[in-house]
């Protein structure tokens, strides 16, 4: 049930319970059989709104300074869960999440998870990690660790291919055709590079995720996951007209006020 | 401050350290040096040609790009011998052009704003902005001259803390060489952040 938090808006956490129920198996008799109606390649998604659960989120998207913080870094979300019926218990088969199939429970390692504002999604990514913490006598809190898909870019080789000239967008755009990631129709946002690649032979050694850094090394632009999971390559800036998004000030009016800032100088 | 690019060659790319060939993983972007406030020596290379029998030893080309009025006042500020996948030294004299930071710049970052305390259109606004995003933010200071600051970012990352009563978010921003249109009676010459369409 998605929750108001007052003054703020009304927000929706969604973890994915039906991917890991119903992916097809190999080999498995019952998750594993041909043609099913029930078990899909990759299964469907079922996201669970469980925000009346929720006591915190935090997400921390991109990086921090441009000048000591690489780019590419995978978003992370932490959601903060009090499990007052134990219903994301590891232990409890009573759980409506429990995956009688797989005998464990439903929410685990790479099911999907959705943030979202006033339908405006703030993150979207994996589960990357799931632990719960009892606390005598019986409070269960349970935290869920999330990251982008550019986490699992790190999980699987450069496949190789000849390396041809050309610009840093289309090489990118070819090592995730090759990958297999962000396929779905729009999931790829890129800007037309400015760096001219060579015919280096591409590092085979590297994982998706490094070599497409090494990409942007030469671009010296940005990789990121957008909040709804889409990828984003941006060029490097050389000095364009861009419009002003939001105009914050400490003046009144109708500017957006804000409470700290630093000066940076470094 | 004046920019000179020169082309060099180094040693054999055989006999290289690991440092100069090893893959990215571990720092991305290898061009950050330990003290990026000022950047004022940078070397950019292109991949060597692949050893051939009658050239085993194939030597490495980069650009190197030097302001020296700023080493003359911050002292030499180097990145390493970085090996980039651009295809000439002119990619690679454009990419040093880029990463040169002759001197010290300050801006406003890691700005917090609570949404609790804004309009409906202001947190709607808020709510959209994602990495990439430009800002506007001024600040005024009392007992300083000038009284008020402005300065035009592009956002490259962001947080947002949500509580069941409370929705926080922190902007983090860098001093981007973005423009913004020069408007005339309004805008002054020499103004780098401004630009013609």
């Amino acid at each position: 049930m998605a929750v108001v938090v007052p003054n703020c808006g009304t927000y929706i956490v969604e973890m994915d319970f039906g991917s890991s129920t119903n992916q097809f198996v190999l080999d498995s008799a019952t998750a594993g059989v041909l043609d099913s109606t029930e078990y899909f390649l990759d299964g469907t998604t079922d996201f669970q709104d469980v925000t009346e659960y929720v006591k915190q989120v935090s997400i921390n998207r991109g990086r921090q300074n441009k000048f000591r913080d690489p780019t590419g870094q995978p978003s992370t979300a932490v959601i903060q869960i009090e499990d007052s019926d134990y219903s994301f218990s590891l232990v409890n088969t009573a759980s409506p999440y429990w995956n009688s199939t797989k005998n464990r429970l439903g929410f685990e390692l790479n099911s999907g998870v959705r943030i979202s504002r006033n339908g405006t999604y703030l993150f979207t990514g994996v589960i990357t990690q799931y632990d719960q913490r009892i606390e005598n006598p019986n409070r269960s809190l349970v935290t869920v660790n999330c990251s982008d898909e550019l986490f699992g870019l790190n999980n699987s080789k450069t496949t190789f291919f000849t390396a041809t000239a050309e610009r840093s967008d289309t090489r990118i755009d070819t090592v995730l055709t090759n990958a297999g990631v962000f396929s779905k129709d729009g999931q790829r946002i890129l800007e037309t590079g400015v760096a001219n690649l060579g015919t280096a032979p591409v590092d085979e050694t590297a994982s998706v995720l490094e070599y497409i850094l090494r990409i942007n090394n030469s671009e010296q632009g940005r990789v990121w996951v957008d909040g709804s999971g889409n990828f984003h390559f941006d060029r490097r800036l050389v000095g364009e007209l861009q419009s002003i998004d939001a105009t914050l000030a400490d003046t009144g009016g109708t500017a957006i006020p804000f409470t700290t800032f630093d000066i940076v100088n470094n | 401050m004046p920019f000179a690019v020169t082309n060099q060659t180094i040693g054999a790319a055989g006999t290289l350290e690991d440092s100069f060939v090893a893959p990215t993983s571990s720092r991305p972007n290898q061009f950050t040096p330990l003290n990026p406030s000022v950047v004022n020596v940078v070397n950019v290379a292109i991949a060597p040609a692949a050893p051939t029998a009658g050239n085993l030893a194939t030597t490495i080309e980069y650009a190197q790009g030097i302001v020296s009025e700023s080493v003359a006042e911050y002292g030499t500020q180097e990145t390493p011998v970085v090996i980039t996948l651009l295809a000439t030294l002119a990619d690679a004299a454009l990419l040093a052009e880029f990463l040169i930071r002759d001197a010290p710049a300050f801006w406003f970052g890691n700005i917090q704003v609570i949404m609790n305390g804004l309009t409906d259109a202001q947190r709607t606004t808020i709510g959209s902005l994602d990495i990439g995003s430009q800002i506007s933010v001024t600040k005024s200071f009392p007992n300083s001259t000038p009284s008020t600051v402005t300065q035009i970012m592009a956002l490259e990352g962001m947080t947002h803390d949500i509580s069941p009563d409370r929705h926080i978010v922190t902007l983090y921003t860098n001093p981007a060489r973005i423009y913004t249109l020069f408007i005339l009676n309004t805008d002054t010459l020499d103004d780098d952040t401004k630009g013609l369409g």
